[in-house]
């Protein structure tokens, strides 16, 4: 092949490489926002099943689970809310270290009538999810706050 | 739609080169049988002509009477020979640099190939009819043109790269058969050529190649691909990493001697951090404080809005939120705003 023709070819292979090279990272980029999103939303739904939980152990126990109790909160398996019923998701395989972050149950209003519940997403750590009826949250940034919370780029949003 | 191609007649594209063959031939003295060979210089290259072709050129390119087929054939040969030289010349030296150039160089090389073969065919009729007609000499003579032109394609073919069904072990290229080094300079080959370009009339057996599709275009394309691609990976990909936000870290090794060893779980915006209560109860108040205040600056700096300390069961001790007094919280986890007890009082650190 002469040489013109050949040196051609290689610089037209190369773009062509180059070419689908940064097209299939573009598409796998893609496929990887889309599924982080996708698990957020996850996460999200799981946050409002979570909080409606709390809310149905609420109003039969009269109280929120402790974190020193016999009804201590697990924030590995969620018990008590798994263990009585009261809740039947899996969020903890979208959690980072596979626990939620941290659980209190605070006494200024009376004992354990308030909580939260920080929890992390393993696929992406910038999202943090609150569930809380408590002004003592630390995503709470010390105002009362009640619901499920999703915290994106350090804001907070009420789901 | 295809563009329907100009052709042109391949005598057309040979008058350039016959008529430079007419006005080299008039000043020459008419030849004898005895006469040894004639070199004709063409640019830089020279042929060499034996008596009986310089006599038939002479009567083909005689202006006052129709001459033999034959004649006309051998003056077409040559006028084609003088062609793939120059050709040749100019294919030779250009540059690979200027790709479209070179493969319109290329491609008059593969013309000049496509009107050698017509020439052959119709040179083998006219050897067969001098045959016929009893002209055996004029036929052996004229084939033996014949036979050196097809040779002389051999390596025009070579040159151009173009596939030959011939043996290609040793072809003779046009120089090797026809062509000495001579150093002249007149006329110039691109002149002589210049007639030809403009030739567009319809004929039977040619069509004038247009310049092949050169790999340009494709490399154009791709390159407009990997331009569009390379936009979109910056668009999609490098942009969010640039400006997206990145969670921050907070390391024991970046507290000043903390006085007891702490847990630090960095979960931008939030700072969770746990000690063991035996090593929190060795601290006196101040030196809690001093460590509470290590923690909320180096939180601060990096833009925590939120720290938890803890005991490693769980048990709340400290809490801090910007724009907020630091909140100590006993070890009952009963602290009632407002309500403290000395253990959960609001310290003077300053808020962020």
């Amino acid at each position: 092949m002469d040489k013109p023709l050949r040196s051609r070819t290689v610089l037209d292979a190369a773009l062509a490489a180059a070419s689908m090279l940064l097209l299939s990272h573009v598409l796998i980029v893609a496929f990887e926002v889309a599924e982080k999103k996708a698990t957020v939303r996850r996460v999200a739904t799981e946050a409002q099943t979570i909080y409606d939980a709390f809310a149905l152990y609420y109003d039969r126990n009269g109280k929120f689970p402790d974190d020193a109790d016999e009804s201590r909160f697990d924030r590995v398996s969620l018990d008590p809310l798994r263990r009585r019923g009261y809740y039947q998701g899996s969020v903890d395989y979208l959690l980072m270290d596979r626990k939620a972050d941290g659980y209190d149950s605070p006494d200024d209003r009376g004992s354990n009538q308030e909580f939260w519940l920080e929890m992390t997403l393993a696929g992406d750590p910038s999202v943090r999810v609150l569930v809380v009826r408590s002004d003592d949250a630390p995503l709470g940034g010390g105002q009362w706050r009640d619901g499920a919370y999703i915290v994106r780029k350090g804001r907070l949003e009420q789901l | 739609m295809s563009t329907p191609r100009k052709t042109t007649s391949p005598r057309e594209l040979l008058v350039p080169y016959i008529t430079w063959l007419r006005d080299h031939c008039r000043g020459m003295a008419p030849q004898q049988p005895s006469a040894g060979e004639t070199r004709i210089s063409f640019g830089q290259r020279t042929l060499t002509l034996d008596p009986w072709a310089i006599e038939r050129l002479q009567e083909s390119l005689a202006e006052e009477a129709a001459p033999a087929e034959h004649c006309v054939l051998l003056t077409e040969i040559v006028a084609l020979l003088l062609k793939c030289m120059a050709d040749g010349e100019r294919f030779a030296a250009a540059s690979t640099d200027k790709v479209a150039q070179y493969y319109r160089l290329q491609a008059e090389l593969m013309l000049d190939s496509n009107l050698g073969n017509s020439l052959v065919g119709r040179t083998q009729r006219e050897v067969d009819s001098l045959v016929q007609r009893g002209m055996t000499e004029e036929a052996r003579q004229l084939s033996d043109v014949m036979h050196k032109l097809r040779r002389s394609l051999v390596g025009v073919n070579c040159s151009a790269g173009a596939k030959v069904d011939t043996p290609s072990v040793e072809m003779p290229s046009v120089e090797a058969l026809f062509v000495e080094d001579a150093g002249h300079t007149i006329p110039s080959p691109d002149q002589a050529i210049e007639g030809a370009a403009d030739l567009t009339e319809d004929d039977e057996t040619f069509s004038r190649h247009e310049p092949p599709v050169t790999g340009a275009g494709r490399t154009r394309f791709l390159a407009g691909v990997l331009a569009l691609a390379l936009g979109l990976w910056f668009a999609a990909v490098e942009l969010p990493r640039l400006f997206g936000s990145h969670p921050r870290q907070l390391r024991f090794s970046d507290l000043q001697t903390p006085a007891v060893e702490l847990l630090l779980h960095s979960r931008w915006p939030g700072l969770y951090v746990e000690v063991r209560s035996e090593a929190w109860n060795t601290l006196d108040p101040e030196e809690q404080k001093r460590l509470v205040g290590d923690l909320v600056e180096h939180a601060s700096q990096r833009e925590f809005t939120s720290i938890l300390v803890r005991t490693v069961d769980g048990r709340s001790l400290v809490q801090w939120w910007p724009g907020r007094d630091v909140r100590w919280i006993d070890g009952e986890d009963s602290v009632a705003e407002g309500t403290r007890t000395a253990d959960a009082i609001a310290t003077d650190l300053p808020a962020s």
